[in-house]
């Protein structure tokens, strides 16, 4: 494996991080700006050589940056599948980015900042910080939005703004997004109302997996729609008084829950310790959405067993590509399963 | 609103098609539609058979719209969702239905500019090259000891400074 990429590896997964604002509810907060280069087709439209010339032309740009010394380019095409695995666990990637023989990557050392070059648009920045910290992260991206300007045109217009492949995306080319732990609206079933009140508000609420709210229980992504005829910082303003209020709403689920059915986060929880205390085979999904569970109680204070530190590197470690780079070798996904079932054990302090 | 076919009229006939990933709509009068009013309640059974057609029609025509640049036809755009360059957007305008996009034409860009305009606004670009070339004939007209034009000149580059300011 790849130098850079296996010192990511080693740390825990930076998103999933303790150390910032609100992530008793907030797990985490990213923005995403869409950009093209002016006069170019889009990504799609590129043949091979042209595509690996903008792609070339972009690294440049990324090179002249000041912080260009902690980061590091690739062509995706150039890693092999856990590679690729890693980058996705780590946040840089979704499940829908398109992998195709132009598309590359820039990564910081710090791993809260990255460059999709070539997938959907020619240019995807994104920030993606633990907690809620969407102002930061806006200061932070638009810096760089504007020092990748000095090197490369965009494609823009005056009236509909920055023009991508996406029509959603036209405009600011900005999506914003928090991932919440939702569990306490959801034991009291208040959740349906949080949703109206986004859909409301001019949110997509949905559930981790991209899928709708009720596929996965307990963690939430939420995230802005509007892109034309809205200025990015009032967006972000009012995006993120929302999820404070629905934080308060979360919380204040929580209290109540403790104060009139302790049993049922409890019983929530403990099941989820049992689940992974006694299963032999443990896939990657399950594993996330259970430590998550362990966490939730943590936070809630009705689950001692474990420090936070110790869960942070269970959920990192259960995750494949980390999972094959600890132990070293490629598995098949029996035996995956079989190897996470083992190390969530040793790491949630327990022996066979 | 407006009618999709002839663009002058008001439409009185609304169809929608709702299919998976693939909403569409149009709006047509009564003129185009070849009835001289509409109400759902009178309409004959011929109308609505030549109303029909003459959608078909449209929307075949809307159908086959392809991009001179790209070559992205509005097929490839409704089974995607994406467009192949930014092209599209002005050569496809109507087959794309950017309206359900949220791309309507009264809603305008406010947020980011990108750099370079942000430098030399676009909408000021001409004023900008205007002022030059009248301080440039304000020079001329002063060393050829043309006063009263200098004056005039001087007058408009005053106001010009304004307006940029």
């Amino acid at each position: 494996m790849n130098s850079f990429l296996k010192n990511l590896s080693a740390q825990p997964l930076q998103w999933l991080s303790l150390n910032a604002p609100l992530t008793e509810v907030v797990i985490s907060s990213r923005i995403r700006l869409a950009r093209n280069l002016a006069d170019e087709m889009f990504p799609s439209k590129m043949d091979e050589i042209k595509g690996l010339d903008a792609m070339e032309i972009i690294f440049e740009a990324c090179s002249k940056l000041p912080q260009s010394e902690r980061l590091c380019s690739f062509e995706l095409n150039t890693l092999n599948e856990i590679e690729k695995d890693l980058l996705l666990e780590r946040r840089h990637i979704t499940h829908n980015s398109v992998f195709s023989s132009i598309t590359g990557i820039v990564l910081d050392e710090d791993d809260d900042f990255s460059i999709l070059v070539n997938d959907e648009d020619h240019v995807h920045l994104q920030v993606i910080r633990p907690g809620l910290e969407l102002h930061k992260s806006w200061d932070y991206i638009t810096h760089i939005d504007t020092l990748l300007n000095k090197e490369i045109d965009y494609e823009f217009c005056n009236d509909r703004g920055f023009l991508t492949s996406s029509p959603k995306n036209v405009g600011t080319g900005m999506r914003a997004s928090v991932q919440l732990d939702l569990s306490g609206t959801y034991l009291t079933g208040q959740l349906s109302g949080i949703v109206q009140a986004a859909r409301v508000s001019g949110y997509r609420l949905h559930g981790t997996d991209g899928q709708d709210e009720s596929s996965r229980p307990g963690r939430y992504l939420i995230s802005t729609t509007q892109t034309l005829g809205v200025k990015e910082e009032e967006l972000l303003y009012e995006f993120e008084v929302f999820v404070r209020e629905v934080v308060d709403c979360e919380l204040r689920a929580r209290r109540k829950l403790l104060a009139d059915s302790p049993y049922r986060p409890l019983n929530l929880v403990s099941r989820a310790y049992g689940a992974l205390k006694y299963s032999w085979l443990l896939d990657e999904d399950e594993a996330f959405d259970r430590l998550m569970t362990l966490r939730f109680g943590l936070q809630l204070g009705i689950f001692e067993y474990l420090t936070f530190e110790r869960l942070e590197l269970a959920i990192t470690y259960s995750c494949n590509s980390h999972l094959q780079q600890v132990l070293q070798e490629a598995l098949s996904t029996e035996d995956l399963n079989r190897a996470r079932a083992l190390l969530v054990r040793k790491n949630i302090g327990l022996d066979i | 609103m407006i009618c999709d076919i002839c663009k002058k009229n008001e439409a009185v006939i609304h169809i929608e098609k709702h299919a998976a990933n693939n909403h569409s709509q149009l709006n047509i009068c009564a003129d185009c539609a070849g009835i001289e009013s509409f109400s759902p309640e009178k309409i004959k059974g011929e109308d609505l058979n030549r109303i029909i057609t003459e959608m078909a029609a449209y929307q075949k025509s809307i159908d086959r719209a392809s991009c001179e640049d790209c070559g992205t036809t509005s097929e490839e755009f409704h089974k995607t969702g994406k467009v192949g360059c930014a092209k599209c957007y002005t050569n496809m305008h109507e087959a794309l239905n950017l309206r359900a996009w949220q791309i309507a034409k009264s809603i305008k860009h406010i947020g980011r500019t990108p750099y370079n305009l942000l430098i030399k606004p676009a909408d000021f670009a001409d004023d900008v090259e205007d002022l030059q070339i009248i301080e440039e004939k304000l020079e001329k007209s002063i060393s050829s000891e043309n006063f009263e034009e200098a004056a005039i000149l001087r007058d408009k580059i005053m106001e010009l400074k304004k307006a940029l300011a």
